[in-house]
């Protein structure tokens, strides 16, 4: 099964570690796994932003270079969402794209996703000793219906012991631009979640996209809360011990 | 204002909204006028609650819900004397103010003086009596006629409403159909009313006894 | 009201820095969220699903506004069969001054207004104190912010954003009674001072939840009970309604009224739920209580022109607050900041569209896109997508700053243009990793202060993904 492994543009800068890890996971589920090379960003930011024209060309531009693999796999729910709900919507105006839209919508998934509900994993390559509490981010909870995948995935590992926090579903008040534009908003709703987090009790927050993760960390981190804070991908690939 | 003024406003908005309209809609006005008539006649229910269980018990308990306190009699007869003990243990004074349909009893043997008119800001006590009582959410529905004046229900401190069994409804669907059975045009004013109103505008905490009744006290009749 | 959307950057701010404002919230969050939750459960446990309820709610409002021409005609039709009279406000002046000359036709010397957000749109009570008429708010929330001289924060709990002691205060102030300290005390004390208005005001001011095409008639919904007081003991009942309100039928309020309360405070059902008509063939003289005549002001403002575009979605909003109640930015800093009548995602959404989107472009810019709101909605508005689709307005009619659209521009080109942006880039971590020099975590960075304001970042290692992806396969 070849599969394309888009690692997003966020991965790519801040965190390479979670490329790495993605690639373990997809491995060691069987997958042919190919990194494209000419890939930059799925185009979320400039669509959030309202730049609906280089939206469209980043959308046109991953339809082409992403072309002939049978899946699509992503770190990242936030982006995966973007691939499948915003390209067939911003390339509606134009048949030929809106079908290879649709087309790249069905094959496109997030990692946890993808491993759950259509490789049907196991079992998960790496170890983890410690407990964990797991922050949902929004577009995958409420547009991906990402909730158990995850959840299933971290049971398989019997060192993981899992605490859910309270609020679990609420926004870490990350939202792209939105935590650099307006800072001091957003310095609120993450201040709720590092609370949830600390309650909790965990040890380790974990949560399936970076963006979220760099929010909450360099919150904990202002505020001087150790907890440690890892990407799915990480946790599930035995590199976050 | 003049008449013409609100003409041409009329005129302004109509012909915005159907521009606005045009490209979107198939059919034109007249068909789509049809279509709106009939969706008003077809009595189509949403969604119905699927209630277990005896809807006279189901009312009793979102009648509490609804801070609302209840009583049950056998019959009507029986009513005076009911609401005669709830005014007394709960220190209400023994005078009420209600209407025709609940004027005929014997309220003198049962120690309560009753004056039959719309109710006045001094008015403590408000004895009505209701087209129907709604077991879904608890809720009595009263309308206003000549012989039913609305303040009953909302100037005194204290409602008391009887509901004969007979009365009690699922659903509000089950009671507008009911009231559409029975009369053919709308009066001034349909109140569905459950429990004494409230209020949680400051610091979002509840206080009964906003404007209208602090306490509204049901009594079943059957 | 004039609209302070532009400068909802600073309100904002310093709404997020203000610890009495921040414990309000605190304190607040949790009941909205909470309420609403218990009332879903409430209505599961009679078999009936949210996303059942909310098509079928979305369908209603969809019916009528999909085909607003011949609902607002037929709705005329039949309010003017049983005697009301209705009249039409192109904008909000046009609202106040229809209300002022009734006022005046009928010799009102006193009104009573229950709430009504409509009536903030047209500064109604800023119109009769000019004409000399004295207008009081009495639903509680909206009677404290009117002594205060405020705007409300919050579409059902204007004063959301008082406390208890500042309550106090106002009513020492205005009432003259002795300080009352407890909650209850003081809306025992605010039902005395309202009761005397009602009795002895001429006109009533009513919005409407919704208008009722069938019988001709206004739904209102209320929990105090001064929506009853309103449009029951004055002589004369103005309802003032935006044109999108209008139901089909009682049926379809039945409906409605099953998500309508739930989603605003949790409650299976709000105390008072009134369908008001005019009286129909009663003579005046009948002894029957209530108003002697009913007047419709059926308002535009604005909505007209949502119809058959892209946010005519918004034209089914029910008003109930929800996406306000679970909106992480909303709960940030409450309602004043969002600087006009409607606060929240739906704010976000009307404010720019009813007002002007150049002055109110940042309102659709606040937002994490995290659809809490969307999920929550009983009508089904995909407010994040509405949202989106009012920043795409912004940017397309230039009112970004260039500097952003320049940026985006360029970042869109490179990020086309895989060597070059792969070059950037490698330079982009490698300055990052300089940054930090040498410590875990980047303290301040210049080009994103809103980021290292209230955050640390995380430093990257110092080479991208796509860099070691490369050494490793060359290392084969």
């Amino acid at each position: 099964m070849r599969v394309a492994l888009f690692v997003t543009c966020l991965v790519d800068v801040m965190r390479p570690s979670i490329g790495f890890a993605t690639m373990r996971l997809l491995e060691a589920a069987g997958c042919d796994v190919v990194v494209p090379e000419d890939q930059t960003c799925c185009g979320q930011p400039a669509w959030s932003a309202g730049e609906a024209d280089a939206a469209r060309a980043l959308a046109k531009k991953n339809i082409s270079d992403l072309a002939g693999f049978e899946y699509v796999v992503l770190p990242s729910a936030s982006c995966a969402e973007h691939i499948k709900n915003a390209y067939p919507e911003l390339l509606a105006g134009e048949p030929e794209w809106a079908e290879k839209a649709a087309d790249l919508s069905k094959r496109t998934f997030e990692l946890t996703s993808f491993l759950v509900d259509v490789l049907k994993v196991n079992e998960v390559p790496g170890d983890f000793h410690g407990s964990i509490t797991y922050h949902d981010s929004c577009k995958g909870l409420r547009k991906l219906g990402i909730k158990q995948q995850p959840r299933q995935l971290l049971a398989k590992m019997k060192g993981v012991t899992l605490r859910e926090m309270g609020e679990s579903e609420e926004c870490c008040g990350f939202g792209g631009a939105f935590a650099a534009k307006f800072g001091e908003i957003s310095t609120v709703i993450v201040d709720r979640k590092c609370a949830s987090i600390r309650e909790s009790g965990a040890e380790v927050v974990v949560g399936g996209d970076l963006g979220c993760l760099l929010n909450i960390e360099g919150r904990l981190r202002r505020r001087g809360d150790p907890t440690r804070v890892l990407h799915i991908a990480e946790v599930l690939a035995g590199e976050g011990q | 204002m003049t008449k013409q003024d609100n003409h041409a406003a009329r005129a302004e908005i109509m012909a915005r909204v159907r521009q606005r309209l045009a490209p979107v809609t198939a059919a034109d006005a007249d068909v789509r006028k049809a279509q709106a008539e009939e969706a008003i006649r077809a009595v189509a229910r949403g969604p119905q609650p699927r209630m277990t269980g005896d809807l006279v018990e189901r009312l009793l308990r979102k009648l509490e819900e609804m801070s609302c306190t209840t009583d049950r009699v056998a019959r009507l007869n029986e009513v005076p004397r009911a609401v005669a003990r709830y005014l007394a243990a709960n220190s209400l004074g023994l005078s009420a103010v209600t209407s025709p349909p609940l004027a005929s009893l014997e309220w003198e043997n049962a120690g309560v003086s009753v004056a039959v008119r719309g109710a006045a800001d001094a008015d403590l006590v408000g004895l009505t009596d209701c087209f129907c009582a709604i077991a879904e959410t608890g809720t009595l529905m009263l309308h206003s006629a000549p012989d039913l004046p609305p303040t009953l229900s909302l100037l005194p401190e204290t409602h008391v409403a009887v509901v004969p069994l007979e009365r009690i409804v699922p659903t509000m669907e089950e009671a507008f159909a009911r009231f559409r059975a029975q009369f053919s045009d709308m009066p001034p004013a349909v109140n569905f009313i459950s429990g004494p109103s409230r209020t949680a505008d400051i610091e979002q905490t509840i206080v009964l006894g906003a404007h209208g009744p602090c306490r509204v006290h049901v009594v079943l009749v059957g | 009201m004039r609209s302070q959307a532009m400068f909802f950057q600073e309100q904002a701010a310093q709404k997020a820095c203000d610890p009495q404002m921040q414990k309000t919230l605190a304190y607040v969050r949790p009941l909205f969220v909470g309420k609403r939750k218990k009332g879903l459960e409430g209505l599961a446990a009679d078999g009936l699903g949210f996303e059942e309820m909310r098509v079928a709610c979305q369908e209603i409002r969809d019916r009528v506004v999909d085909n607003l021409d011949v609902w607002l005609e037929l709705f005329e039709a039949r309010a003017q069969a049983t005697g009301a009279k209705v009249l039409w406000a192109r904008d909000g002046d046009e609202v106040a001054r229809l209300l002022v000359d009734l006022a005046r036709q009928h010799g009102v010397r006193k009104v009573v207004k229950s709430k009504s957000m409509l009536s903030e749109e047209a500064d109604l009570n800023t119109a009769f104190a000019a004409a000399g008429i004295e207008s009081i708010e009495t639903d509680l929330g909206e009677y404290i912010i009117q002594l205060a001289g405020e705007t409300p924060s919050h579409i059902i709990a204007p004063a959301v954003h008082k406390t208890k002691e500042e309550v106090a205060d106002l009513f020492v102030a205005h009432h003259g009674l002795p300080r009352q300290s407890d909650i209850t005390a003081l809306a025992r004390e605010a039902r005395g001072v309202l009761r005397q208005h009602f009795l002895s005001a001429d006109m009533g001011v009513s919005g409407a939840n919704f208008l009722v095409a069938e019988t001709g008639s206004a739904a209102l919904v209320t929990n105090e009970g001064n929506g009853r007081m309103v449009t029951t003991l004055p002589r004369l009942h103005v309802v003032i309604a935006g044109i999108e309100k209008i139901i089909p039928n009682l049926q379809d309020l039945a409906t409605l009224m099953r998500l309508l309360p739930r989603s605003a405070t949790g409650q299976s059902i709000s105390n008072y739920v009134s369908v008001l008509t005019a009286r129909g063939g009663l003579a005046l003289d009948s002894p029957v209580q209530g108003p002697e005549k009913i007047v419709f002001v059926l308002v535009d403002n604005g909505r007209a022109d949502l119809l058959g575009g892209e946010f005519a979605s918004m034209l089914r909003c029910i008003r109930c607050g929800a996406c306000m109640n679970h909106c992480p930015v909303y709960t940030a800093i409450g309602g004043h900041a969002y600087g006009w009548v409607y606060p929240g995602p739906m704010g976000s959404v009307l404010t720019p569209l009813y007002t002007s989107l150049k002055t109110a472009q940042d309102l659709p810019q606040a937002t994490t896109g995290c659809n809490q709101c969307g999920a929550v909605c009983p009508v089904g508005i995909p407010l994040p997508e509405l949202m989106r689709a009012l920043r795409r307005r912004t940017f397309e009619e230039g009112l970004r700053p260039w500097l952003e659209r320049l940026g985006y521009k360029v970042w869109a080109w490179a990020a086309c243009h895989p060597r070059f942006y792969h070059w950037g880039v490698r330079r982009a971590v490698r300055y990052l990793k300089w940054l930090a020099g040498g410590e875990a975590f980047i303290r301040v960075l210049g080009m994103a202060p809103g980021w290292t304001g209230g955050r640390d970042l995380k430093a990257p290692p110092g080479r991208s993904f796509q860099e070691l992806w490369a050494d490793r396969k060359n290392r084969g």
